[in-house]
C-alpha cells in the first residue's frame, strides 16, 4: 500500500529501483561485448545462468516500479479532481499489470520452446 | 526608462491590463524606489512595502519573470523594458498586492515553533555553538514567499503541498536541538503530497532573494525521514 499513498517509501524505491537499474543496464552491455555473445545457443545459456535470471526478474520488476512511481507522481501534480485521478491511477495500474504478465508470458514461454 | 506594470482591480476591471509608466532612474535606485516615483504619476497603483531594506519580505514581486523583493533589486540590474507582475499563482487582491492566506496557512501548518515536552526547565534551553550553527541558513527566511509562488508545484497543489518557505522552517524546527518533536514533525509530513510533491525544480533556491537554500533543506528533511522509518 505504501507505493499507492506513501511518500517516503516510494521516494526510496524510485532511487534504488534507478539506481539497480542503471548497473543492472552497465552489467548487461558488459556481458554482450566482452561475453561474445553471437549466436542464439550462447544467448539461452547466458538466459539459463541463475544469477542472471534473478538480476533481470529484479530489472523489470524495478522498471514497473520506476514506472509506477513516477507516472503516480505526474498524476498527482496535474490531475486535482480526486475521482478523476482515481480512474487515471486505477487505468495506468492496469496497463502495467497487464504489461507485467505478458512480459512474465515471453519468459515463460521461451522457458518451454 | 520605461515600466510596463500588471493592473487590476478586482470591484472595477473587467479583466487584468498593463500600464506602461516612464521614470528617470537615478543611479544605485532600486526597483521599490522607481515604483514609488510611479505612485506620485499615479496614485491608484497599489503596492505592499515597508521597511525597504530586504528585512520585512512585505515586497515580493515578479520582475522580468524573476520573483524577488523590489526593495534589493537594482533597476541596473534589470533589462528595460521593466515588466512588474504580482507574485505568481496566488489571488490578486489589486494590482501588485496578493492574497498570501494560502501561504500562511501553509506556513501555520508546519508548526513553526518549539515544542518540548519535557517539563519546562528553570533556566533558558541552552544550545552549544555547533549545535546552533545548524540552524544557519534556516532562519533567516522572512517570509516574502518569493520561494513558494515560484514553485511549480505550489501552483500545481497550494492547498496540499506545504511549500518551499514552510519546508524550510520545518526543517529549522526538526534541526534544533531544543525542538523535542523531531519523530511528530516528520510523521506530520509524511505522505504524498505536504513534502514529496517537491520534485527538486529549485526556482524556490534560485529566487531567494535572502540566499536561503529551501531545496537542499527540503531534501535534509527527506533523508532524515529515511531515516527515521529505517
Amino acid at each position: 500500500m505504501s507505493l499507492l499513498s506513501g511518500g517516503i517509501r516510494p521516494w526510496a524505491v524510485q532511487r534504488l529501483s534507478a539506481v539497480f537499474m542503471l548497473v543492472a543496464i552497465v552489467l548487461f552491455i558488459l556481458k554482450v561485448v566482452a561475453g561474445n555473445i553471437e549466436d542464439f545457443t550462447l544467448w539461452q545459456q547466458w538466459m539459463a545462468d541463475p544469477v542472471w535470471n534473478v538480476i533481470i526478474i529484479l530489472f523489470w520488476l524495478a522498471l514497473f516500479a520506476h514506472a509506477w512511481i513516477g507516472v503516480r507522481d505526474a498524476i498527482m501534480d496535474y490531475v486535482h479532481r480526486d475521482g478523476l485521478r482515481f480512474v487515471v491511477l486505477s487505468l495506468f495500474g492496469f496497463y502495467l499489470i497487464a504489461m507485467l504478465l505478458w512480459m512474465m508470458k515471453i519468459f515463460f514461454m521461451v522457458g518451454h520452446s | 526608462m520605461k515600466f510596463s506594470i500588471y493592473r487590476y482591480n478586482p470591484e472595477t476591471d473587467e479583466k487584468p491590463y498593463r500600464q506602461e509608466y516612464d521614470v528617470e532612474v537615478s543611479a544605485g535606485m532600486m526597483v521599490l524606489g522607481a515604483l514609488m516615483k510611479i505612485k506620485e504619476q499615479d496614485p491608484s497603483l497599489s503596492f505592499r512595502h515597508s521597511c525597504g531594506e530586504g528585512v520585512c519580505g512585505s515586497d515580493g514581486m515578479n520582475m522580468n519573470g524573476t520573483n524577488g523583493l523590489s526593495c534589493v533589486t537594482a533597476v541596473s540590474s534589470l533589462k528595460g523594458p521593466v515588466t512588474i507582475n504580482p507574485l505568481p499563482g496566488m489571488p490578486v487582491v489589486r494590482d501588485l498586492v496578493v492574497d498570501l492566506s494560502q501561504f500562511y496557512e501553509q506556513y501555520r501548518a508546519v508548526k513553526p515553533y518549539l515544542m518540548g515536552h519535557e517539563p519546562e526547565p528553570e533556566i533558558e534551553r541552552l544550545q552549544s555553538p555547533a549545535e546552533r550553527e545548524k540552524l544557519d541558513g534556516l532562519y533567516e527566511c522572512v517570509l516574502c514567499a518569493c520561494c513558494s509562488t515560484a514553485c511549480p508545484s505550489f501552483w500545481w497543489n497550494p492547498e496540499k503541498f506545504r511549500g518551499p518557505a514552510a519546508l524550510l522552517q520545518a526543517a529549522r524546527f526538526i534541526n534544533d536541538s531544543r525542538d523535542s518533536a523531531t519523530a511528530e514533525r516528520l510523521s506530520e509530513l509524511e505522505g504524498p503530497y505536504k513534502l514529496f510533491r517537491c520534485h527538486s525544480i529549485m526556482n524556490c533556491t534560485n529566487v531567494c532573494p535572502k540566499g536561503l537554500n529551501p531545496s537542499k533543506a527540503i531534501g535534509d528533511i527527506k533523508k532524515k525521514m529515511l531515516k527515521h522509518v529505517i
